[in-house]
């Protein structure tokens, strides 16, 4: 994994990867990501990825750290861009853990259930889904 | 998973209602009751609805424990359950029937999807809320819907307009 930690800053542009820990996250018609995917608990924020700086890799890599931590199989991840979730008023923030520098929390979600889903539906409805390639 | 017996259930549930309940959390309640006694009977009706039926069970199975997905996640409770078992039971037959996901908070999905902005995600929760979200085109709409054993009539209107046109 890349030993460089990314600026503070996220840009818009920067893909964020939200990784996937459960088939049921994934719609079997057309294998995208379902915005359960993205409802934010136990806390109100959302714990994703920044791709700056690593390979493709690196970014699965840390899939599998988090996989490991969860005791739950990584099935693929969600790119979705640190603009998608400004759009709907949130707030990407670099929070860099011991195993992953990139680590980013997704802040400002609204405590109602309906508002919580509607922007969930908009950041899946913009991201694209990636399967764990196999080996 | 040990599934508890109807009867265990159904005194957990009544052992629950206590005088004062506002009629609606008894109606919640008896909704619950009625889909978990569907829960242990043998499974029925058509072959797509009994493969729904079949689906849900297992989703349940899988998400009825806490910390299901490995991040703290809520088990998805046997009301949770109950009720949208009686959701699915109360889908018209000329529906097309959704596929069901689960949430970190415990509550249970059930989607109509036919693209990224024609898709409509209505939650279950405990107290027999429906808490729904729509993609149509540029519009959006989201909401919650009290369940009364119907499908309500703005869900309904939604599932519609997912699969218009």
């Amino acid at each position: 994994m890349s030993l460089l930690a990314p600026p503070a800053q996220v840009g818009d542009e920067e893909p964020l990867a939200r990784y996937v820990f459960s088939a049921d996250h994934v719609r079997k018609t057309d294998q995208s990501v379902k915005p359960d995917a993205f409802i934010p608990h136990p806390h109100l924020d959302l714990s994703v990825t920044r791709h700056l700086g690593l390979a493709e890799d690196q970014i699965w890599a840390h899939g599998k750290v988090v996989s490991a931590q969860r005791q739950r199989p990584l099935i693929g991840r969600a790119d979705v861009t640190a603009a998608t979730f400004r759009r709907e008023g949130l707030q990407p923030s670099s929070a860099p853990v011991t195993t992953n520098a990139h680590h980013v929390n997704v802040v400002g979600w609204p405590v109602g259930k309906p508002a919580q889903k509607i922007i969930a539906q908009e950041v899946a409805a913009r991201a694209r889904y990636l399967p764990l390639p196999a080996v | 998973m040990i599934r508890p017996s109807t009867m265990t259930i159904s005194l957990a549930l009544t052992a629950s209602t206590t005088p004062g309940r506002s009629p609606a959390a008894i109606y919640v309640q008896e909704q619950a009751m009625t889909g978990w006694n569907h829960y242990q009977q043998p499974i029925s009706r058509g072959h797509a609805r009994q493969t729904a039926q079949e689906n849900l069970v297992a989703l349940f199975d899988r998400c009825a424990q806490p910390n299901w997905d490995g991040h703290n996640a809520a088990a998805v409770s046997q009301q949770v359950y109950c009720l949208a078992y009686r959701l699915l039971e109360a889908l018209p037959p000329d529906l097309p029937l959704p596929e069901f996901g689960a949430e970190p908070d415990g509550q249970l999905t059930f989607e109509w999807h036919r693209a990224a902005r024609r898709t409509l995600s209505v939650s279950i929760s405990p107290d027999g809320d429906l808490h729904f979200a729509a993609l149509l085109g540029a519009s959006r709409n989201y909401g919650t819907e009290a369940f009364w054993g119907d499908l309500p009539q703005p869900i309904l209107e939604l599932i519609g307009r997912v699969f218009m046109g």
